[in-house]
């Protein structure tokens, strides 16, 4: 119980030591807001705040079901083709050197100012954290397990869906994890780039920080919401993955 | 099921660069027990691979029930493993009924088939466990049960309680003689503990460290321990 409150106690002395600094030094709001500051804007301008943060919120969620289901699918051929995998895997790899936001201005050219684009930019981001744990752990299944497996009767479709497809889902779940708290910051991307009615509306103004430290927080507890969320679901659909830890 | 037996002829087996099998003959007569001792790491369980047609020999020749073709010969043996390998995400009764769901049959009746065993073998109040609350013991019983459910006419067991300490082990033995006693099959069971090869099997088999070859084969009945040892001693 104690570790587990222990981050409320750190954040409450983060944040106190913040607002003394600002107090006490008197930093200009412009620079540095205090987080009362952002608390107050986060209270007035909770209807504008909320409606935006609901705009972000959708674009997350779509793009992050939109990765993991590529994600999964990808990770699924990519580990029953050996030859596939190493044409492709590769490749995959060296794409993430691509930086989202050089190409975030592109994809709004070719999909225009809707969702669409945002959606598409968040499921890039996302898409290759979920790949890479599924197919890791879909690669780590004991391959002592398919051969008992054979003399016990199953085929090969038997043998991927019932026993390493299984074993794979904490791999996938820790993926979805990962691209949950990256969709705040790629939805962020995406609306930089093209006009969206999202948080980044917020944020554009930079001189008014209250506002954009308002923006940031809740974009956080979005991200941690949706993190908190992926975990309770790998709770509820696999009660037996936490027993082996 | 009529019981069938298992006779393999010249086995070589390489595993890169080492040779694991030189040349070992084997004979597991329809409705015996043959126990193969060997030092650790002597190609015992390749052996038993071979056997299940899971692995292909270098040269040699295996024949279970009559068949030649890996095929057919998976289809006749059902492999324990040393280590359980039971699913995580299954209660010990689903488990122990897998082989069953494999082959089509539906879940229902795959645990209408392992509760009689459950209740006959002491394991009548662990049907619902998950395999991670079951002791290493209770693991072993329940993938003894699972093989033994996969309905086939030959059993493979590799060192089945290599895993366990020495009392459980014992406990062990004495559970899987009474099953089999019950439940006969053909059995090949690999161990490197000539006691329990004598306590199990009615014929044993000596194999040399590696490459392994046949250095004796004796029946556990007229067999004496001293023997055994002196040939695995080499």
């Amino acid at each position: 119980m104690r570790s587990r409150f222990g981050w409320m106690i750190v954040l409450a002395a983060l944040l106190g030591a913040w607002e003394l600094y600002v107090r006490v030094r008197g930093i200009p709001d412009y620079l540095l807001p205090a987080p009362t500051d952002i608390a107050a804007t986060l209270w007035d301008e909770r209807s504008t705040l909320a409606d935006q943060a609901l705009v972000t919120l959708r674009e997350m969620v779509i793009g992050l079901a939109a990765a993991v289901a590529a994600g999964l699918g990808s990770a699924i051929i990519l580990h029953r083709s050996d030859t596939l995998r190493r044409a492709v895997y590769p490749l995959l790899v060296a794409s993430q050197s691509v930086p989202v936001v050089a190409v975030a201005p592109i994809l709004v050219i070719y999909l225009g100012f809707g969702l669409a684009p945002k959606v598409l930019i968040v499921a890039l981001v996302c898409f290759f954290p979920v790949t890479v744990a599924t197919l890791d752990a879909l690669r780590a299944v004991d391959p002592e397990y398919r051969r008992v497996m054979r003399t016990l009767n199953a085929s090969p479709r038997r043998i991927f869906w019932h026993v390493e497809m299984p074993f794979a889902l904490p791999g996938a779940f820790s993926g979805t994890r990962v691209a949950a708290s990256y969709s705040a910051v790629a939805a962020l991307f995406a609306e930089y780039a093209g006009g969206s009615g999202g948080l980044a509306e917020s944020m554009r103004n930079g001189l008014d920080t209250p506002l954009v430290g308002a923006a940031i927080t809740l974009l956080a507890l979005m991200s941690m919401g949706l993190f908190a969320l992926v975990t309770l679901a790998e709770r509820l659909a696999l009660p037996w993955s936490r027993h082996r830890r | 099921m009529g019981a069938i037996g298992i006779t393999a002829r010249a086995l070589r087996h390489r595993y890169g660069d080492t040779e694991t099998l030189a040349g070992v003959d084997l004979d597991v007569p329809a409705g015996a027990r043959v126990a193969v001792v060997g030092p650790s790491g002597c190609g015992k369980s390749t052996l038993l691979s071979i056997v299940a047609g899971l692995d292909a020999p270098a040269a040699g020749q295996v024949v279970v029930g009559g068949e030649i073709a890996p095929v057919e010969r998976l289809a006749r043996c059902a492999l324990m493993p040393q280590r359980d390998l039971l699913l995580p995400w299954r209660s010990a009764l689903d488990n122990a009924g897998i082989a069953l769901e494999n082959a089509g049959r539906p879940r229902a009746d795959a645990r209408a088939a392992a509760m009689p065993l459950f209740d006959r073998f002491g394991l009548a109040g662990f049907a619902g466990a998950p395999p991670g609350s079951l002791s290493g013991g209770m693991r072993q019983r329940v993938a003894f049960l699972r093989t033994l459910l996969a309905g086939k006419p030959v059993l493979l067991l590799d060192e089945p309680f290599a895993s366990l300490d020495a009392i459980t082990r014992e406990d062990l033995q004495d559970w899987l003689a009474e099953a089999l006693a019950t439940e006969p099959r053909t059995v090949l069971l690999v161990t490197h503990d000539v006691d329990e090869a004598l306590k199990l099997a009615d014929r044993v088999v000596v194999l040399s460290a590696r490459p392994a070859r046949v250095v004796l084969v004796a029946d556990a009945g007229s067999a004496g321990r001293d023997d055994l040892l002196g040939a695995l001693r080499g």
